[in-house]
């Protein structure tokens, strides 16, 4: 029988959190890691509010958005450009909620979005999968969908299912919605959710509403998280309305846009975040201006183009921006939405997809994000490969395992057992070494079991 | 003292994962969501399919 150790004995007597009841808390035993000089992140805070003054951002005037910002006492021009002053985003950032539950399919078990957990997640809207069969490259279906989602569900470390692998075969809404379902129908965890067409959105609230009992249960225990994706500094109509209808429907949001430096966003990291922020703070703002105390979180990733192919790529920039981005968030006490590991620009599974994906994921030892959900994307995220997810699955335990930290108390430091083995001893047949020898030992596929 | 390397089978990391997701893709199954909330599911994607169809 395996006997409890004084230090774990004392701490599930203190009412400590442990892994097991709350396995995505990282925060208390180890500390994140910010990259910036205290006061670098504030300037950049500063620099995406002064984009917002100055340079303003896009709404598409064929919807709701100008005519709030307008309310708000906002300057807005005839064909969308908004610019909303410092005083009103730090309000919306002010108000903005903080945290939010996600719960799974039965509502029983929750996921706090925080910055004090990591979550993790399958996807993230691959077009293609290897067959399980042939080992082929071929476009992805509803089926791939489905296996992805169950095998999933059986993943110890994962902890939800975003849309991992999109319905090719019917790439219109119906499709889009269909994958909602699948999703729903293949596993019992939390859900990401997201969409090219606003309406669509609104089908999945009401499905999800059927799944619940009531809009009231949805609202009180929200089943999944809608993703938001507009372009740098300009929010299209649909990605507006999905900001808006979500909001007001009490669903959580992540809205963030995926910039590519030297493209779409200054070529510069500080320069890529602090447009990725401008855009963050203004969806951020325009939920406030629907419904104050709204749980949507700007959630950019920022990448960077790499100048010899035009690619995406630059490992170290992407890494940078992604520490910088979390310690921003955390500075304004918000969830970073942001993780970019468990993803690698191989083509396949191979050795530099193994070598990338570890590199990128346990960066998130330091980071601190509050999701990674794009674990198991290949090929720049056009390939999904479930033999990426198990390695992201295995690593995400470690992390788990790292994120424990190190108890230093009378029991661990084991000055008794040493005084009792003395200098010439070994401590293999101690209870000590029994009571503690699976702590923090994982069963990783990558310690070669 | 035998290592820990040298006691395993000589399995490299894509084969220990090959493995791992082959017994997953035959042993873990997933309950369906009641077949009441899938026929309220389905009808709420008929409604939506003729009105989007019809506008």
């Amino acid at each position: 029988m395996r006997r409890e150790s004084a230090s774990a004995r004392r701490r599930r007597t203190q009412g400590t959190v442990t892994r097991a009841a709350d396995p995505g808390l990282h925060s208390g035993p180890t500390a994140p890691y910010d990259p910036l000089a205290p006061g670098l992140a504030t300037r950049l805070i500063d620099a995406a509010l002064t984009l917002l003054e100055e340079t303003g951002v896009v709404f598409d005037p064929d919807c709701e958005a100008p005519s709030l910002f307008a309310a708000a006492g906002c300057e807005v021009s005839a064909d969308g450009v908004v610019k909303p002053g410092r005083a009103l985003v730090r309000g919306a950032l002010d108000s903005v909620a903080r945290q939010a539950r996600l719960w799974d399919r039965s509502a029983e078990r929750c996921l706090e979005l925080d910055n004090r957990h990591t979550w993790f997640l399958p996807g993230m809207t691959c077009i293609k999968v290897y067959d399980l069969a042939s080992g082929e490259l071929r476009e992805s279906t509803a089926d791939d969908l489905a296996t992805i989602t169950r095998v999933a569900d059986a993943l110890p470390n994962i902890d939800a299912v975003c849309i991992a692998c999109k319905d090719i075969p019917r790439s219109d809404i119906h499709g889009e919605i269909g994958e909602f379902v699948v999703m729903a129908r293949n596993t019992t965890k939390p859900l990401e959710y997201l969409c090219e067409n606003a309406e669509s959105l609104g089908v999945v609230i009401e499905m999800a509403t059927a799944i619940r009992g009531s809009r009231e249960a949805l609202v009180e225990k929200p089943y999944f998280l809608q993703i938001v994706t507009p372009l740098p500094l300009n929010y299209a109509k649909t990605h507006v309305d999905q900001v808006l209808m979500a909001a007001r429907a009490g669903v959580p949001v992540s809205v963030g846009t995926l910039p590519i430096g030297g493209a779409s966003s200054p070529i510069t990291i500080a320069g890529c975040i602090a447009q990725s922020l401008a855009t963050d703070f203004a969806g951020m703002t325009l939920a406030q201006l629907a419904r104050r105390g709204a749980f949507v979180i700007g959630s950019s990733d920022v990448f960077f183009m790499e100048p010899a192919t035009g690619a995406i790529g630059n490992f170290a920039q992407t890494s940078l921006g992604d520490m910088v981005m979390c310690q921003v968030r955390r500075e304004l006490g918000l969830p970073s939405f942001t993780g970019i590991g468990g993803q690698s620009a191989a083509r396949r599974f191979n050795q530099d997809a193994v070598w990338e994906i570890t590199a990128n994921l346990l960066q998130a030892f330091y980071s601190r994000p509050a999701t990674c959900d794009y674990l198991g994307s290949l090929d720049e995220g056009m390939s999904y490969s479930l033999h990426a997810l198990l390695l992201c699955d295995d690593l995400a335990g470690l992390l788990r395992s790292l994120w424990q930290g190190v108890v230093v108390d009378d029991d661990t430091l084991a000055l008794a057992q040493a005084r009792s083995v003395g200098p010439r001893g070994n401590y293999l047949a101690l209870d000590h070494t029994v009571g503690h020898c699976r702590e923090q030992v994982g069963r990783h596929v990558t310690s070669g079991r | 003292m035998p290592t820990r390397m040298s006691s395993l089978e000589d399995r490299d990391l894509h084969q220990r994962i090959d493995a791992d997701l082959r017994r997953f893709l035959a042993e873990h199954q997933v309950l369906d969501l009641p077949a009441a909330v899938m026929q309220e599911i389905d009808a709420i994607r008929a409604r939506f399919a003729a009105s989007y169809v019809a506008s």
